[in-house]
């Protein structure tokens, strides 16, 4: 099998590098360890027991890691407790590592995601120059922006005229999904505390598409989408690198190792297909886009004499700057019937509070949004479960006098770095390949905690200003490590000692590697979804790694 | 006392984030017999009622769902179990041979006082499980849905009408 480039992983960044390179000319390899995702035959939103199935089941479609020991939870804290009416308490004296959101699968993580596609907020980009914490990224949003366009325009992005925080060279392909009718009284609260609401510019098409349906606002993008009007990498960036002749993907091909040789290139990439039988080859060019916990499993356990610290990790940074999903999400009863189990997960959007510098004293932006979708709060099960209270026949009144009038509000934010924040090898613990296990060290820090008082703050506000109840249910981060986006395990930087690639995204010693998923984040950015940004920043990189195969660099 | 209620809620699942999964997220059901079926029967009946827009959480096959877990479950079975030599003993004081055989507000008040017994006590520690496991397979079945202006499940149809005012009735 002939090909220029070797891509390991199918998600966000690997999809669209593929693409990238294969619309340009170069033939591709991808090496996804998980399945295809076939919607005909796993896709359970049309039987009643829907709600009773997480997407995806089976352990076919995740990757084993573990958690070290986690943070003691203070009392001083408390409010940021996680609790639920019904069930209680979430967490005990001890943070609780429940879960690294992702999918294993060719379309990676978006085969879960709820389809947010967002541009970075300029600012977030320069977080130590600016405002004294975390690190800068190489690059300024003006060299990113045409391909923001260009990954925009490929997935059918729908969003609004408008974005005052991020100058845009090009409008969206799409217009903007109509608010639901719930997001509108949320909208409604939000103008009374002199808030903004806009149309969140979403990976789901609102009108047909390139060949793809408009959605029907089912809500349940995370259980998987069965109509591919969701813009998942499997039926955008990976199914058009194929329609493009130059691209193969081999699915079901777990990478067991990479092999540094001499010249500071990589020699050999090594995996096991579906059937256990072993292959290798000799890459020219080796990118790397297995999500910001596998890729820097990968790198780490790819050490050899070449390599001794492991592959990349000259300056020690390899696993290093993990920054996890810092969240918030409160929800309430409205005394109106609203149907609020209907519409896109996250329709509305507040960005007021996105620049870094706009919640005073504490550095680092959030956003609210809409959140029942998100929450699971969406269907018969959780409604009986979480939010009806009682039991017999007072637990039925209940359940006929709350359906459809849950609101939600969920805010996503800024997470530093922090030293005690990272991915590192367990000793104990190793895969079918004797490969070790990614560990993931978490500790949420003061100023994370300071911002998250902020978003529940405003959480609960947009709810009473809505005219809702008390919250029944509360969930956040702070006792409960829960992470849906990752990033900065390789960080970007010009700066060799203090960073795994460069600009371009390659390593600034292995001539040959490339890394183009979530893990080259310097900074999270304030509570802006990631995976347009990797894509922007993926295609990106295969533009550079296309000219230098054609420059003869590589 | 074996259990506390965290312990339960950890059997019968963990919590939820910013992403669709359940809070509570549950275990699989292999279909094993349970022990006392018609002593659990009526104690899910008891939970969850037939009413005029509902079939009851027995008549949608609860019952048999919720035996296969317990069988499956050693810490659920030995539960399930203690609180069953329980209910025999609140059944006899108020003058029944079973629970099952008592009238329906007889049943009622005995629920009652296991929802009312101590945290992390049998009584209690059941009543909870028991019935955050009814409602997930009672409202797994569309007969569970009338009256409640739910026209799901969510696909082929989606809520095509989701900018507007919910439909009454
Ligand atoms: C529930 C949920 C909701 C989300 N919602 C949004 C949203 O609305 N908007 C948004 O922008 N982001 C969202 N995200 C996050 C987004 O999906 C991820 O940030 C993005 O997919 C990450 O891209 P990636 O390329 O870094 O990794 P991934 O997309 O996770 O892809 C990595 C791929 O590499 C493969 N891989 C790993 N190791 C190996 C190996 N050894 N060999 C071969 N293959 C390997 C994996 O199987 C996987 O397919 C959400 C995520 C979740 C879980
Ligand atoms: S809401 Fe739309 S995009 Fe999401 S799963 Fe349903 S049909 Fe697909």
């Amino acid at each position: 099998m002939h090909a220029d480039v070797v891509i390991v992983g199918a998600g966000a960044g690997g999809a669209a590098c593929a693409w990238a390179l294969a619309s340009r000319g170069v033939r591709v390899l991808v090496l996804e360890s998980g399945p295809w995702y076939d919607p005909v035959r796993e896709n359970r939103l049309h039987l009643p027991d829907w709600e009773q199935h997480a997407f995806p089941e089976g352990k076919e479609y995740r990757h084993a890691y573990t958690f070290a020991q986690m943070q003691a939870l203070n009392p001083q804290w408390a409010q940021l407790r996680s609790w639920n009416h019904n069930l209680g308490q979430a967490a005990g004296d001890t943070r609780r590592a429940l879960k690294y959101q992702h999918v294993r699968g060719v379309g990676g993580s978006t085969l879960h995601f709820v389809g947010e596609a967002h541009r970075l907020h300029p600012a977030a980009m320069r977080m130590a120059s600016r405002f004294g914490v975390g690190a800068d990224w190489p690059i300024a949003y003006g060299e990113l922006e045409r391909f923001y366009v260009e990954a925009e325009y490929l997935i059918g992005v729908a969003g609004p005229l408008h974005d005052r925080h991020r100058p845009r060279s090009r409008a969206y392909p799409l217009p903007p999904h109509a608010h639901s009718y719930a997001s509108q009284r949320i909208g409604s609260a939000c103008a009374r505390l002199g808030m903004s609401w806009s149309p969140n510019s979403l990976a789901i098409l609102s009108e047909p598409w390139q060949g793809r349906p408009g959605c029907n606002y089912c809500g349940q993008c995370a259980r998987g989408c069965p109509r591919a009007d969701k813009g998942s990498a499997d039926v955008t960036f990976v199914a058009q690198a194929q329609a493009s002749g130059r691209c193969t993907v081999l699915a079901r091909c777990h990478v067991t190792a990479i092999v540094p040789g001499d010249g500071d290139r990589v020699a050999r990439v090594s995996w096991v297909d579906a059937d256990g039988t072993e292959h290798s080859l000799r890459p020219r060019a080796l990118v790397l886009a297995c999500g910001a916990v596998q890729t820097p499993r990968l790198l780490l356990a790819s050490a050899n004499a070449h390599a001794p610290q492991g592959l990349a990790n000259e300056s020690g940074q390899v696993g290093r700057h993990f920054m996890e999903t810092l969240a918030w999400a409160s929800s309430a009863l409205h005394p109106d019937a609203l149907g609020s189990h209907r519409g896109v997960p996250s329709d509305g959007i507040c960005w007021d509070f996105n620049a870094p510098d706009a919640i005073p004293g504490i550095p680092g932006g959030v956003r609210f949004s809409v959140g029942m979708a998100e929450m699971d709060l969406a269907g018969p099960i959780n409604y009986a479960r979480r939010v009806a209270s009682g039991w017999g026949r007072a637990h039925r009144a209940a359940m006929r006098n709350s359906f459809g009038r849950v609101l939600s509000v969920a805010s996503v934010g800024e997470f530093l770095p922090n030293d005690g924040t990272y991915i590192d090898l367990d000793p104990h613990a190793r895969d079918a390949h004797g490969l070790a296990l990614a560990r993931i060290h978490s500790r949420i820090d003061e100023l994370e905690l300071r911002r998250l008082v902020f978003m529940a703050g405003k959480c609960r506000e947009i709810l009473q200003a809505a005219g809702t109840a008390k919250p029944f249910e509360e969930f956040g981060t702070y006792d409960t490590f829960n992470a849906t986006h990752v990033f900065g395990t390789c960080r970007m930087g010009s700066d060799a000692r203090h960073s795994v690639v460069d600009k371009d995204c390659r390593s600034h010693r292995w001539r040959n590697l490339f890394i183009v998923d979530a893990s080259v984040f310097p900074s999270s950015g304030g509570g802006e979804s990631p995976s347009l940004t990797i894509e922007a920043l993926a295609i990106r990189a295969g533009a550079h790694v296309r000219n230098l195969l054609a420059k003869r660099e590589l | 006392m074996p259990f506390t209620r965290r312990q339960v809620l950890t059997l019968t699942g963990a919590s939820l984030l910013l992403s669709l999964l359940t809070w509570w997220p549950r275990r699989e059901t292999p279909l094993v017999p349970a022990s006392r079926p018609d002593e659990l029967s009526a104690w899910i009946d008891t939970l969850l009622p037939a009413e005029t827009d509902f079939p009851g959480a027995v008549a949608l096959g609860v019952g048999e769902r919720m035996a296969a877990a317990i069988a499956r479950e050693p810490a659920y079975a030995r539960l399930t179990a203690a609180a069953m030599g329980w209910l025999a003993a609140r059944a006899r004081e108020a003058g029944g041979t079973t629970f099952a055989a008592l009238p329906e507000a007889r049943r009622v008040d005995i629920v009652a006082a296991a929802a009312a017994s101590p945290e992390g006590s049998t009584p209690r520690t059941f009543f909870q499980a028991t019935l955050d496991d009814a409602l997930f397979h009672a409202y797994a079945d569309a007969r569970a849905w009338t009256g409640l202006t739910y026209a799901g499940p969510p696909q082929p149809i989606g809520f095509p009408d989701q900018a507007a005012a919910p439909k009454s009735g």
